[in-house]
């Protein structure tokens, strides 16, 4: 199920709620006024993040760039390297030639 | 003036006419070489420059006559000391000697002595300490003035005057370089050089205001400490300057330029009044800095931090610092400044402020989690169709033979792999927990403290709020950075649909990770490590419990089955326990804690009596009761005389409290039935049992006829004990001592001799004693053994009925004459009967229904082996190839081809994972009751959210079978798992009794009795015996280890009192008060192993160290050793029907079934004391595994 800006502020919410569990009641409202700030703040943020949760098109092309990233960069090769310079890999490879 | 001088200098040598000398350095420019005027040498041993200096000195009358010439320094290399002066360049001594005239001189112009003197301040005594002449501090007389105070630094520095006496430019170089000197000095407020108008002073029309005088001359040299004009003047201006700097550093001053006051400016229009007397920021509601201004953080440029633009410096009609012109800066000209201030500080320990912080950060975690959760999604899907896409072409094309790898190798085009790799590969820290729980975790670990009590602040989590500062500027850091991708992102929804825009706001956003990254990493292995200690288990509701490690052993209760797997004792540990010693260091392995016995009898308490011996010398009951031995200690009215023996009841209660062990290991003298205990720490355990045979050849044979003889069995048993503190040292050696009397045997008394009557004649004239060395062995030392479940006794009521023959056909074990109101006496014998045939029948109807069906193909064939079938015996092999055929025909629908499926099934359904079988496993019965294996790797999830830790097995009833979201296939399909909803019926644990917890199949453990009574078999079986006690006992376990309330010694003795009237004969006939054999058994019993113990070896030097003390130089450990020789309670071996009559290992729970109690209890108390306070309830967490991981 797609994920929505609504879900993201439930998220947020119940991470506030950890926090909250014993302060006093003064200092619960001072924090629930914060966080109404904060959302508010967040509001433009949370308005692309829902753009790009319900728009096909947006995402698609967040991947496709994202995909162009992987092979422009060669990221895989970068990890294959990685992990080829490992000596533990090294020795394992020495082994299978033996 | 220098030049006629040096003219005259050379005319005296000879060069008349010449008034100067010229170098020239050599080539290695380390020699001035030779005078060009006068071809002499400059610098050599009659250099012209040492005989000048002579000169000079001696024209102008220097005491200290200098020697002519140079001389080599004969120290080595150019930094080497110079030599005393009279030894090298100067004829006399130029140093004062002490007692000489000149010290009194140098004393009386030395200034230090000069000022030492303590004057009045009179005019004939004028004031001459420093202070009375310098005031650094505030100085308070004009310039010019006489002298009736002290003077300032700068009032000085003003009286550095250079008269200008004639027109030589050289009276105009010094005086340069006087007002050069004076003009740099910082102290100097000379108006010539200083020169801020007066109307600057806080008395004219400049003030803290905000006016400004604009005639203010930018090229003036201002100073930061200007008296005279009262900036800076005093002490509480410095702090105000550097408060305003702190103000604008933390964002509530946004002015570059110099402020006139500390009153931030709130340009949104709120207003900040500061108290700096009491440095707090009030009548305002905290804000970040970042929450001042509309969504921007802005950061702080390097020049509004700067010292010139401080509150108090003048500033010019631009509103800038006079001093703006005055240097600039390099490097980064912008900074995110400071968290904090002079009034907004950490140590508030309100929690809001930094809950702000941490609830800023989790958000932004939120919204960056969240996005990367659909990107990584979609990313999933278009592998998942271009994936497929490229098998189909792979299988469609003909090098099909290569598909495999090809296909195999598709995994690596994955771009969600790749993308969640490189992430985690260049930028997130691996963590062994999901990095969002870790992350989350860590902020509340660093942040999330929700006491308010500055008390329980300052003791909880204290490294942290050390370093306040820190945390709270890396935790801005991150949120500021962050921000940095609110435009990227935004770019993201905007330029969505052009694929250029994206790609360059993903360049953007990954280019920016690292730093972001960085913080978040340190959260996350902050929480990682945190998380750890709670298995995985949120607990944020206790805020006690917060970082409580689960598997912190020591917070076990102190209970023998924890004893040794824990290392220190735990406070106030749990009534019941053996009471505790020592302090909270104290081990809780001490070897004196394993409960021991020893017998004092009361004649030895009578000879210490009788020898005066009650407080010194000795006195075994000083020594026993004196110490923590006393709980060792038996002793009583019962204990006089000879033989005396710790009562059975009792051995049987110490061997209960020593089942509950971790692994019991005691030794039973059966002299005096005393308990001689140890910790298990075993070096070695071996067991050899050896048959013997007769071996008789036969004729026609190789080999030999082997006819049974006897079997012995052989222990070999090595341990350490050690002692851990004093008081156990002492301990262990009486322990030590005792064991050594299971090596000799025990003695009588010995031969009374008499003399006179002592109780009638006088004491002088009569006498009765025992003639010393005339007591004889009495007894051998024959000892039980126990050493875990492994060696231990083979006796049961069960195996000695068997050798009754109880059980057998034709075996009618009455008891007689026994007169208790057993059935059948109050009936006669009637109902007896009755129930007896009922019995049989029922028996043989459950052999038949439930035994192998093999069994009936074994009885029609016995039936007709003894008879003719005609043929010859055709008849006969004709039948017997018929059985032989029914039973293979049969084999195939039994269980293994013989044993009775419904038998089984009956069980084996149950047994069966109800995730891969259609059968309803342990969900199938009658509320069956189960353990649950120990489980302190994740716990178990309860209905309630808790997490339940648990050391030992717990009993427990399936309440039913739950589904559970497992894992996603590789269809993508949610594949639902199965867990058994479970109620907790363990009672021996009061915190998680009547819990409810999900529990997978792999963690019930079937109990075989409980299996069996809570079954069709079971109830068949009862039903068949007509066993009503054992229905009873079935209720009454139910009732005890269920949900009633019945204690344990109440459901005992109701148990045993129904028993009386209700039991069988048979089981009459096997009590003790009935049979002798019984009652012979039980006088010497015991859990042990009974045997004799052959050669001890104690090791006293296997790395132990010795106690010191006197009377106590002796190792603080042993190694010991022994071999034991075994005398069984029942011969072990096969009885007349096949079945094993008493198995030597009773180990697990079918031998528990099998085998038997030494006490034959219905109920075991041990087992009950054995499970308490195994467990840990981590309260109201939720969790980051699935219930039943």
């Amino acid at each position: 199920m797609k994920k929505t800006k609504q879900d993201v502020i439930d998220e947020m919410i119940l991470n506030k709620n950890t926090f909250v569990e014993n302060i006093s009641e003064d200092e619960k409202k001072e924090i629930d006024m914060y966080f109404d700030e904060l959302i508010q703040e967040f509001g433009p943020m949370l308005d692309i993040f829902d753009k790009i949760f319900t728009d096909k098109k947006v995402l698609k092309n967040i991947t496709t760039s994202i995909k162009n990233e992987i092979r422009e960069e060669k990221w895989l090769e970068k990890m294959s390297d990685v992990v080829m310079s490992r000596q533990d890999v090294q020795e394992a490879l020495k082994d299978l030639d033996k | 003036m220098s030049r006629e001088t040096l003219k005259d200098f050379l005319t005296s040598n000879g060069f008349a006419g010449t008034d100067a000398i010229q170098y020239t350095l050599n080539e290695d420019r380390n020699d001035l070489g030779v005078d060009t005027h006068t071809g002499t040498e400059l610098v050599g041993e009659e250099g012209l420059i040492g005989d000048f200096l002579k000169y000079v000195s001696e024209k102008e009358g220097n005491f200290y006559e200098f020697d002519g010439g140079n001389s080599t320094n004969t120290t080595a290399g150019k930094r080497g000391e110079f030599l005393y002066p009279p030894d090298q360049f100067i004829s006399s001594d130029p140093f004062v000697s002490p007692g000489s005239i000149l010290e009194g001189e140098l004393d009386k112009y030395s200034n230090s002595r000069y000022f030492d003197d303590p004057d009045t301040g009179t005019a004939t005594d004028p004031v001459d300490e420093l202070n009375t002449i310098i005031n650094k501090v505030d100085g308070s007389i004009a310039v010019g003035s006489a002298p009736t105070g002290p003077r300032t630094a700068n009032d000085l520095l003003k009286g550095v005057v250079v008269p200008i006496e004639t027109d030589d430019p050289e009276d105009f170089v010094v005086q340069a370089s006087v007002s050069a000197l004076k003009r740099n000095n910082r102290f100097n407020m000379d108006d010539e050089f200083y020169s801020n108008p007066s109307s600057l002073s806080k008395s004219s029309n400049i003030d803290r205001s905000g006016e400004y005088v604009p005639e203010i001359d930018n090229d003036k040299n201002y100073q930061l400490v200007n008296k005279d004009q009262e900036y800076y003047s005093s002490f509480e201006d410095l702090k105000d300057a550097g408060a305003s700097l702190l103000l604008k550093a933390s964002g509530y001053i946004t002015k570059e330029g110099p402020t006139t006051s500390l009153q931030p400016i709130i340009e949104e229009g709120k207003i900040y009044q500061t108290d700096i007397a009491n440095a707090e920021i009030f009548e305002s509601t905290v804000a970040m800095p970042g929450n001042i201004q509309d969504q921007e953080v802005p950061k702080v440029t390097a020049e509004t931090l700067r010292s010139r633009n401080a509150t108090g410096v003048p500033f010019n009609t631009a509103e800038g610092s006079v001093l703006s012109n005055k240097g600039s800066i390099t490097g980064n000209q912008s900074s995110f400044g400071t968290t904090y201030n002079h009034a907004l500080r950490f140590e508030d320990l309100t929690p809001t402020h930094k809950i702000k912080t941490a609830l800023r950060m989790m958000s932004l975690f939120t919204l960056l989690k969240s996005l990367y959760g659909e990107i990584i999604d979609e990313l999933a899907n278009e592998d998942k169709q271009e994936i497929a896409s490229d098998i189909k072409k792979i299988a469609s094309s003909p090098n099909i033979g290569n598909a495999g790898p090809l296909i195999l190798g598709l995994s690596r085009k994955s771009n969600k792999f790749i993308l969640h790799n490189y992430l985690f590969d260049n930028f997130l820290t691996p963590t062994d927990f999901s990095y969002e729980a870790c992350f989350y975790r860590g902020v509340k670990v660093i942040f999330g403290n929700n006491e308010t009590s500055a008390e329980k602040v300052s003791s909880h989590l204290h490294k942290t709020y050390n370093s306040p500062g820190f945390w709270l500027a890396m935790s801005n850091a991150a949120i500021k950075k962050t921000f940095r991708f609110s435009d990227d992102i935004g770019r993201l929804a905007i330029e969505g649909s052009s694929g250029e825009g994206t790609r360059d706001a993903i360049k953007s956003i990954f280019g920016g990770l690292e730093s972001v990254a960085k913080i978040a990493n340190i959260f996350a292995i902050i929480g990682e490590k945190s998380l750890h200690h709670t298995n995985g288990v949120n607990n944020s509701d206790d805020p006690s419990e917060k970082i409580r490690n689960v598997r912190d052993v020591d917070s076990l209760d102190n209970i023998p089955g924890n004893r040794v797997g824990k290392s220190r004792k735990k406070k106030n540990g749990n009534a019941g326990a053996t009471p505790d010693s020592g302090g909270a260091t104290t081990l809780a392995w001490e070897q004196s804690d394993v409960p021991s016995a020893y017998l004092l009898p009361l004649n030895i308490l009578r000879a210490a009596a009788d020898l005066n011996n009650t407080y010194t010398r000795v006195n075994p009951l000083k020594g026993m009761v004196g110490s923590r031995l006393v709980r060792n200690t038996y002793t009583g009215l019962d204990t006089d005389g000879s033989s005396a023996r710790i009562p059975e009841r009792v051995v049987k209660i110490l061997e209960d409290r020593l089942d509950s062990e971790y692994v019991p290991f005691y030794i039973q003298d059966l002299r005096t039935n005393e308990i001689i205990s140890f910790h298990a720490f075993l070096t070695q355990l071996s067991d050899t049992i050896t048959p013997n045979f007769s071996a008789t050849q036969g004729y026609g044979r190789l080999d030999p006829v082997q006819t049974y003889q006897s079997t012995t069995r052989s222990i070999q048993v090595g341990f350490t004990i050690y002692a851990t503190n004093r008081e156990d040292f002492d301990d262990m050696w009486y322990k030590i001592n005792k064991f050594v009397t299971l090596l000799y045997p025990q003695w009588t008394q010995g031969v009374l001799v008499q003399q006179g009557d002592p109780e009638n004649d006088a004491p002088s004239e009569s006498s009765r004693f025992v003639q010393p060395f005339t007591q004889k062995i009495g007894a051998s030392p024959i000892v039980r053994l126990r050493v875990g479940d492994v060696i231990k006794s083979n006796y049961s009521r069960f195996a000695l009925a068997r050798t009754f023959g109880i059980g057998d056909a034709g075996v009618i074990a009455n008891p007689i004459g026994y007169g208790g109101a057993t059935l059948q006496t109050a009936w006669d014998g009637f109902l007896v009967k009755i129930f007896r045939k009922i019995r049989d029948f029922g028996i043989t109807a459950f052999g038949a229904i439930f035994g192998s069906y093999q069994g009936l193909i074994q009885i029609a064939s016995d039936a007709v082996a003894g008879e003719d079938l005609g043929g010859g015996g055709f008849g006969n092999a004709a039948a017997n190839a018929a059985f032989d055929l029914a039973a293979e025909g049969l084999a195939e629908i039994l269980v293994n081809g013989f044993a009775n499926p419904i038998l089984v099934s009956q069980t084996m359904d149950r047994l069966r994972d109800p995730n891969f079988f259609d059968a309803k496993g342990f969900e199938k019965g009658l509320n069956p009751f189960v353990y649950l294996n120990p489980n302190m790797i994740d716990g178990y999830h309860s209905e309630s959210g808790e997490r339940i830790f648990t050391t030992k097995r717990v009993l427990a009833s399936i309440k039913g079978v739950v589904d559970d979201e497992g894992i996603i296939d590789k269809n993508g399909n949610r594949q639902f798992r199965k867990l058994y909803k479970v109620k907790i019926e363990d009672r021996s644990d009061s915190g998680i009794f009547e819990k409810i917890v999900y529990v997978p199949h792999k963690d019930i453990w079937n109990d075989p009795s409980e299996s069996f009574s809570k079954s069709i078999i079971g109830l068949a079986f009862a039903g068949a015996s007509s066993d009503i006690v054992g229905l009873l006992e079935l209720i009454l376990s139910r009732s005890k280890r269920g949900g009633t309330s019945l204690g344990t010694a109440a459901t005992d003795v109701v148990g045993e009192l129904f028993s009386l009237f209700a039991e069988n004969p048979e089981s009459t006939f096997m009590r003790p008060e009935v049979n002798p054999y019984v009652r012979a058994f039980h006088s010497t019993r015991g859990r042990g192993l009974a045997g004799v113990i052959k050669g001890a070896t104690f090791n006293w030097l296997d790395d132990f160290p010795w106690e010191t003390d006197h009377n106590a130089r002796a190792p603080i450990g042993c190694n010991i050793s022994f071999n034991f020789d075994v005398i069984h309670d029942i011969p072990p071996g096969l009885d007349h029907t096949g079945y094993n009559r008493a198995p030597i290992y009773n180990v697990g729970e079918v031998m528990r079934s099998v085998a038997g109690d030494v006490y034959g209890e219905k109920f075991s108390k041990s087992e009950r004391k054995f499970r308490e306070g195994g467990s840990v309830v981590l309260s109201k967490g939720s969790t980051n595994k699935k219930r039943g991981d």
